[in-house]
């Protein structure tokens, strides 16, 4: 009996936990600015989509994902430390690099959780630091580090559209994410 | 001592029960509570001031329209005299939705501008939308959206259609309002 609600009690504390991730503590910080897209949302964007095919597609795409997180600062200390949780969470996690981009601009590291087919994936992390190239940086290009956390049934092929119409900083790397 | 050990398991789960119900402002409450002060600008628009572009709308647009019963507007105007309380309003408009029932749909925040709509209800039936918008430089506006089993995805092409009636000067302010945010 007793053990059953202590059961009961542990599952209910980790259900709510459920939606919850590594990098929440940076959600409402000072100098971050956050982006939270949840399932709900994308269901109801995909029955909104057009009747055209393309339309159809991006709306299956859509209502495949479950949950959309982006974090974005400019401020140094919080980009390292940023650095740090993403590093410790790759430790953690079964993600594994797709691929890496060295530019002028910034240092791009796209990571994933293999999904149902070769297109597919069931996690994407992308994590952009451009803040160590600050000195460089063109006027008007302020520099920045990113986090961009996708779960869900994500197509690596159509996941830019999404990331660019909603215009978050860094997604164009995410065109080249395709898996060879 | 089995008795015991079940009293104790008892006496454990109401303590759970009431500790997770400990009563916090809701956001009603709030409502009545900022509606006398003079930093705000509260207006309740019953559905009956909505009315449609044109009347060929579809059965099922209009069916949408009257699913929703009014729409509650609390709006906050920043200016150099209020910064403290516009703070102090702020922080706790969004303690209330951080620990309401409210489902959240999509949220954005940063330093100077902040955006979030939830909802409350059954997935396809929703009975209340909220959204809820700040800005550093003009202040906040809480917009709830209240109806009987709202059907989100109609309620997109709902807002497609809708024409205010734009005779009321309190609408005016809110459409100005929103105007300024934007």
């Amino acid at each position: 009996m007793n053990k059953i609600i202590v059961i009961a009690i542990l599952m209910g504390s980790f259900s709510s936990m459920a939606q919850t991730s590594v990098f929440d503590k940076y959600d409402g910080k000072d100098e971050v600015t956050t982006i939270v897209v949840n399932q709900k949302m994308f269901e109801l964007m995909a029955k909104f989509g057009g009747s055209s095919s393309e339309a159809k597609e991006y709306a299956e795409m859509v209502g495949g994902l479950s949950s959309l997180k982006v974090f974005t600062t400019e401020n140094l200390a919080l980009a390292s430390d940023m650095e740090k949780t993403v590093n410790s969470y790759l430790k953690s996690s079964k993600l594994t690099e797709l691929m890496r981009i060295n530019d002028d601009d910034a240092q791009v590291k796209i990571y994933i959780v293999e999904g149902k087919d070769e297109d597919h994936v069931k996690e994407l992390l992308m994590f952009v630091n451009g803040i160590k190239n600050r000195v460089n940086a063109v006027e008007g290009h302020s520099a920045e580090a990113v986090i961009i956390s996708l779960t869900g049934d994500i197509d690596l092929n159509r996941i830019a559209e999404l990331t660019e119409e909603m215009n978050i900083s860094g997604s164009e790397h995410l065109k080249n994410a395709k898996k060879k | 001592m089995i008795v015991k050990i079940k009293y104790i398991g008892f006496a454990f789960i109401i303590s759970l029960i009431l500790v997770s119900c400990k009563k916090s402002q809701s956001l009603q409450e709030y409502y009545v509570d900022s509606q006398s002060s003079s930093n705000f600008i509260a207006i309740d628009i019953p559905s009956s001031f909505l009315s449609l572009k044109n009347d060929d709308a579809t059965k099922e647009v209009k069916a949408t329209l009257n699913s929703v019963k009014k729409i509650n507007f609390l709006g906050f105007q920043k200016s150099e005299e209020n910064k403290v309380e516009y703070a102090e309003e702020q922080l706790k408009v969004k303690k209330i939705l951080k620990n309401s029932k409210y489902k959240e749909l999509i949220r954005f925040d940063n330093e100077n501008k902040s955006m979030q709509v939830t909802y409350l209800g059954e997935d396809n039936a929703i009975d209340e939308v909220l959204f809820f918008g700040s800005d550093t430089d003009l202040g906040f506006a809480l917009i709830r959206v209240l109806g009987n089993k709202m059907n989100p995805s109609k309620m997109m092409a709902l807002a497609a259609e809708i024409n205010v009636n734009d005779k009321n000067v309190a609408i005016e302010q809110i459409t100005s309002f929103l105007g300024s945010i934007k």
